[in-house]
């Protein structure tokens, strides 16, 4: 009986062992220069997700499958729409900003992305993120981008077929926009850049505005907060992340 | 009487943007420069140099990577963050684009996608080019004068300019 008993705890411990031994080989096999993707700024049109590479031109999406990264194979283009500009994947969907609304696109069979619902807006530029719950989008007037008021727009995404506009922040001449945790980076171009802590995204609240410089676009990526400014490329702690503090800047020349 | 004018003159119209019926013989006109008719379309690593136009921002493991649009893009060694620096240029003639899995970047040369690997970000090359996969530049299908044209071959790549030549029989005309 109690050799049985020894048997059954071994046979535990090595299972233990070995599922340890696992996990670790796992974990430091995600190393730099590995296969993965790297991550885009806001303004992108193009985006890789997973073995999947995709494409926003004038008005269609292209997808080409890259499981061999060094030779993309055309699996499929669809018509969004004129006025198309960015893309943006999160999990098993993309986000794709028009200068007419946002589109949702379902990528769970990623070589064909199939429509899952838009929001529509008034005539526009218009980079746009997401997280489980909420898209996030800038509007801004100006040359090429119609007339509508300028401000960062949320989107209640819980049913991706019909995303709802819950509040509207007022934030002059915004461009791109970052999502770290539950705060938002807004850049401002030359009104700075605005921090918004969005964890109830039905009152976002403004943390702070960041006046350092004229702010293009953001990547948050692990603690460091990558920002294209117009001069050069400034670079911020986000450890805490309602409080970006300047780290390096690049000068363009 | 004005309609029936109209329309023959519509109909004429049509007729001379179409391919010719008979050959003109060699006939001053314009043929398509494409994007992968010379050097200066190569694609290469180069020192690092100031940004002019900045573009669009990527990250991946310790680099960033920024556009300079139109030209190519920046290396920026950033192991740490806190001198990070500029460490070299990839020149990609008429990119605006990039995004990166594993050791090769995406981007576009004018209306074409090429990709390049980046193993050694200091000895870049392309491995890839897919011709007219990206149209977001509008580049002209035909030259933005009237007359004799060399007809585009969409398996030479992008059309980026028209060169003024003397043509032998060409047969489009606009």
């Amino acid at each position: 009986m109690s050799k049985i008993k020894y048997l059954h705890l071994t046979i535990v411990f090595v299972f233990s062992l070995a599922t340890i031994m696992l996990s670790c080989s796992k974990d430091s096999s995600v190393s730099p220069g590995s296969n993965q993707s790297g991550v885009g700024g806001s303004l992108a049109r193009f985006t890789v997700a997973g073995n999947y590479l995709y494409i926003v031109d004038n008005s269609n999406l292209h997808t080409y499958n890259i499981s061999n990264a060094s030779t993309p194979v055309f699996e499929s283009s669809i018509v969004i729409g004129a006025g198309t500009e960015t893309i943006f994947p999160y999990k098993n969907n993309l986000y794709i900003g028009s200068q007419t609304g946002m589109f949702v696109y379902s990528i769970a069979s990623p070589g064909n992305p199939t429509y899952l619902g838009q929001a529509s807006h008034v005539r526009s530029c218009d980079p746009v993120i997401a997280n489980d719950t909420a898209a996030f989008v800038t509007l801004r007037s100006g040359s090429g981008c119609g007339s509508p008021n300028d401000g960062l727009y949320i989107y209640n995404t819980i049913n991706l077929f019909q995303p709802q506009l819950i509040k509207t922040v007022d934030i002059a001449t915004p461009y791109g926009l970052g999502l770290k945790d539950n705060v938002l980076y807004v850049c401002g171009g030359s009104n700075g850049l605005t921090v918004v802590n969005v964890a109830n995204i039905y009152f976002p609240q403004i943390i702070r505005v960041v006046n350092d410089y004229d702010f293009r676009d953001v990547i948050p990526y692990q603690n460091l907060l990558i920002c294209y400014v117009t001069d050069g490329i400034a670079l911020y702690d986000i450890s805490n992340a309602q409080n970006p503090v300047l780290i390096k800047k690049i000068n363009n020349q | 009487m004005i309609k029936s004018i109209t329309f023959i003159l519509t109909v004429f119209f049509l007729y001379s943007c179409t391919r010719e019926e008979n050959a003109p013989g060699r006939v001053s006109g314009y043929r398509p420069l494409y994007s992968q008719d010379t050097s200066i379309f190569t694609i290469e690593s180069q020192p690092a140099r100031d940004v002019v136009k900045a573009g669009k921002i990527y990250v991946k493991d310790n680099f960033i990577f920024q556009n300079e649009i139109g030209e190519g893009i920046h290396v920026i060694d950033n192991t740490n963050p806190a001198a990070a620096s500029r460490v070299g240029f990839i020149k990609i003639i008429g990119s605006e684009e990039l995004a990166i899995k594993g050791n090769f970047l995406y981007s576009n040369s004018f209306n074409d996608v090429v990709v390049v690997d980046i193993s050694d970000v200091a000895h870049a090359r392309v491995v890839n080019r897919i011709n007219n996969a990206f149209n977001q530049n509008n580049f002209q299908l035909a030259p933005p004068y009237n007359g004799y044209f060399e007809c585009v071959n969409n398996g030479r790549g992008t059309v980026i300019a028209w060169i003024p030549d003397t043509l032998n029989n060409p047969t489009c005309r606009k």
